[in-house]
């Protein structure tokens, strides 16, 4: 929940530890503590979405947790990431937008060795829309009090015997009825493509299909719906930009345009579901207009790009904790 | 109760010959991940790797994927 200073160092003075979301000032200001945490001033507060440089956002780590470690990854040791994940538990992860190890993480993590058997989760960090270009997106270390506009900063956290982490989505988008769009190669930013087969630049098919690029590509995974969200279309550079990478091999398509965000959500929300974390995409934020509206059960930052195994787009991740 | 490793199903699984929507959405990734990989050329013991790694998924999250069991192995 939103917390000023004050709070959370009475918080971290207690000794509990958290993962925490907030501009970069204030996450300076903390004291010294078992935390970790990434700059941003947009979240889904329980009492609605807000926009706020005086309070940061706490998740205390969830209870039946036995065993926290902090660790940083540089874009070398990256990959080493489900490996020191705890066998019973799970790993939270922040990434700063743009960085070395945003790029290599949403590229190469769904081979990384032993992904999927470990849990995952976390969140992209960014900086306020107006300081875009101007501030770096961070990430802290609070034990030590260090921060990074590069590396990525992890909390390995093990659970007690008997308690299982599940990680979810909830991803309103589903793929439209238009054409099948597939590339030849995995990248961020994309030249051509192949619209049901036939090669076009995929720049000139977005303009010439007049595409709403607030809706993003999805693609099947087995029955998980993964987006990749458009950053900009270029078409008299050919070029066009992505807020994740699109995968050789994986068949998209666009999005269908969905109705109001809060019903939608609402109705795709599992029952009886108690999470220890979640997140949402400030693309979500932006385009259905969620400030001031309250997703349900739902708490947590609003960030650059969310975190489940995998890099995704457009996407709210959650986390919860069952017993098995 | 999963079946034994050395049965058809789980290759049929990794290869895409088995087409499930999973709920498990850890499930649904790492399944779609060795699908795709074997689909751009995979010889016997490619496909042998995805069964280990896939059955030693299902193994350790056999508890939240029963839905998932059921569907794709009628247990």
């Amino acid at each position: 929940m939103l917390k000023t200073i004050g709070e959370m160092e009475q918080e971290l003075q207690a000794g509990k530890a958290f993962f925490i979301a907030g501009e970069e000032e204030l996450l300076k200001k903390l004291p010294r503590g078992n935390w970790i945490g990434g700059t941003i001033p947009y979240f889904m507060a329980e009492t609605g979405g807000v926009v706020t440089q005086e309070k940061v956002f706490a998740t205390e780590v969830p209870p039946g947790t036995v065993e926290t470690s902090i660790s940083w990854y540089t874009e070398k040791s990256l990959p080493r990431l489900p490996g020191d994940s705890p066998d019973n538990g799970f790993t939270f992860v922040i990434i700063p937008a743009t960085s070395a190890t945003h790029v290599s993480f949403a590229q190469n993590a769904p081979e990384y060795e032993g992904n999927f058997l470990k849990n995952l989760i976390g969140w992209i960090s960014g900086v306020h829309l107006n300081d875009l270009g101007s501030k770096a997106p961070k990430v802290f270390n609070g034990k030590t009090g260090e921060n990074s506009a590069q590396d990525t900063i992890s909390m390995h956290c093990t659970l007690e015997e008997g308690r299982i982490p599940t990680i979810g989505i909830i991803n309103l988008f589903r793929q439209g009825d238009g054409d099948t769009i597939t590339f030849d190669e995995t990248g961020f930013s994309v030249g051509e493509c192949r619209i049901n087969g036939e090669r076009e630049n995929f720049a000139k098919y977005l303009t010439r299909i007049e595409a709403d690029t607030r809706l993003p590509l999805v693609a099947n995974y087995s029955g998980a719906m993964v987006n990749v969200s458009f950053q900009a279309v270029k078409p008299e550079e050919g070029v066009v930009d992505l807020y994740a990478p699109v995968f050789s091999g994986v068949e998209y398509r666009i999005a269908a345009p969905v109705g109001d965000y809060v019903t939608e959500f609402s109705r795709l929300l599992p029952s009886g579901l108690d999470t220890a974390f979640s997140c949402n995409c400030i693309l979500n934020f932006l385009y259905s207009e969620l400030e001031g509206k309250v997703t349900a059960g739902m708490a947590g930052p609003v960030t650059f790009g969310e975190i489940a195994y995998q890099l995704l787009n457009q996407t709210l991740v959650y986390l919860e904790i069952r017993s098995a | 109760m999963l079946p034994d490793k050395a049965d058809k199903r789980w290759e049929d699984l990794v290869t895409g010959k088995i087409k499930h929507e999973f709920k498990s959405v850890p499930a649904a990734m790492c399944v779609a991940r060795h699908v795709r990989a074997l689909a751009q050329g995979a010889d016997k013991s490619a496909v042998e790797k995805s069964v280990e790694d896939v059955y030693a998924f299902f193994i350790k999250y056999q508890p939240i994927l029963k839905e998932d069991i059921q569907a794709v192995f009628g247990r």
